[in-house]
């Protein structure tokens, strides 16, 4: 055994508050959407991506791109990386619609070091010229699911003057068997009661097998709604598969109300259970009663997606009303698990054997 | 500088709530989001005419949907209520 000392694992990030969405009109061509970060590892960049906030119109031309970062200014150099062989791609508003993530494949990739100062450029390239009602383009620049930072961040270029924002950058880039930065498509946001269906939202992991050998689960820490009283409970719940190991019911501990906040749960069994590297398990919310409660996610276009996030594609939404889960791949809580254990080998048998000269 | 800032109309429940200000536009899932949301920057380095709308919003019922027009080159001088 090894004591793990109450660390966390298991959220897509740091989080503080629910999904939404800061997006950025570009309407005219001296309009840029940038977002400046260092690459997560050395990887050849084939695709970059955005969210669409919002659009009007397809006959304008935009081009994204790859560029480099003014060291001075932090601000995007103005460099297309590859030189003759751009890192870039022309887009039209044509097959984009509001609300949704994109990926868009680079006409060259690019091979970047881990650490390397990036920027991701939107900006418009030819034909008609932007104009707001008519041709337009709103990328989403961040998410407000985050308290401020600085490393990655987005910048708005209206017409040369920039703004740089804080708040989680909406953005990503990635290999071809990889995704990085931000991808996000939306807010999840399930208000589950005792009657409703699913009435269990649950946070489905797996610990790799590589990792070490065993572990267990003190509580969670999660961002959530609580119930408008605090007569309505819920129960949290570790399961295997639909075999219930942990549970705990919250209730006087509830502060009702309307705002949402992170809080901290443990279960109170003597002994936790212990679990295996590379199994599968649940940690569930259930309501116990008919009144609703949030808890709150985030949702990507598409499973490989949580690559980019802590954790990648081990982590996501289960829910059920009774029975067998349904997964929903595509959907993440904002909930980490609070260890109490993590062992690294099982032990084992030392043979000696003595060889005869 | 004049600023066209429209008061968002709170929405039924499960509706987004969308505030303009310039071109920067914020988007919530819902009212209850948005104005959480609100809450939690006061105080905070953050965007204030953002959570001054929203705030305004949910307490002056009068104003919802209406577009508010401030000069904001003179003490932000409100100019017009339409």
């Amino acid at each position: 055994m090894a004591d793990f000392k109450r660390n966390r694992i298991g959220a897509p990030g740091p989080f503080s508050s629910s999904f939404g969405a800061t997006n950025f009109i570009l309407n005219q061509t001296t309009d840029q959407a940038e977002w400046v970060f260092k690459a997560a590892d050395a990887a050849t960049l084939t695709r970059v991506g955005f969210r669409v906030g919002a659009l009007t119109g397809t006959a304008t031309t935009w081009k994204i791109s790859l560029q480099g970062v003014d060291g001075s200014t932090g601000n995007p150099d103005g460099t297309i990386k590859g030189g003759g062989s751009p890192c870039s791609v022309t887009f039209t508003n044509s097959g984009l619609s509001a609300g949704n993530w994109f990926w868009l494949t680079l006409a060259n990739s690019y091979t970047c070091t881990r650490g390397e100062d990036l920027a991701l450029v939107i900006a418009y390239d030819s034909g008609t010229a932007p104009s707001a009602g008519v041709n337009d383009l709103s990328p989403t620049m961040l998410g407000s699911w985050t308290p401020g930072t600085d490393g990655p961040y987005s910048i708005q270029n209206d017409n040369g003057t920039r703004t740089k924002s804080g708040g989680a950058p909406v953005f990503g880039y990635g290999a071809s068997a990889k995704a990085y930065g931000y991808p996000a498509k939306a807010g999840y946001g399930p208000t589950p009661n005792s009657g409703s269906n699913p009435n269990e939202i649950a946070a489905r992991f797996l610990l790799p097998s590589g990792w070490g050998s065993t572990f267990k689960v003190a509580g969670v820490r999660m961002y959530w709604t609580p119930p408008a009283s605090a007569t309505n409970s819920f129960v949290l719940r570790l399961y295997d598969g639909t075999t219930v190991l942990q549970d705990v019911t919250i209730d006087d501990e509830i502060t009702p109300g309307t705002t949402s906040r992170a809080a901290e749960f443990y279960f109170d069994e003597a002994t936790l259970s212990t679990l295996n590297f590379g199994s599968e398990y649940r940690i569930a919310i259930a309501p116990a009663t008919a009144t609703n409660m949030t808890v709150t996610g985030l949702t990507v276009d598409a499973q490989a997606d949580w690559d980019a996030y802590p954790g990648g594609q081990d982590w996501y939404v289960s829910t059920r009303n009774g029975g067998a889960w349904t997964d929903l791949v595509t959907s993440r809580l904002f909930m980490e698990l609070i260890l109490d254990d993590w062992t690294v080998s099982g032990g084992g048998t030392t043979n000696i054997f003595q060889v005869e000269g | 500088m004049a600023v066209s800032l429209t008061i968002p109309t709170p929405p039924g429940a499960g509706q987004e709530v969308r505030v303009r200000l310039g071109k920067v536009e914020r988007v919530w899932p819902d009212a209850a989001t948005a104005l959480d949301w609100a809450q939690s920057q006061v105080g905070a380095e953050s965007d204030l005419l953002f959570v001054l709308l929203i705030l305004l919003a949910a307490n002056r019922p009068g104003l919802r949907g209406k577009t508010l027009t401030v000069n904001l080159a003179a003490a932000s001088t409100l100019v017009g209520v339409a």
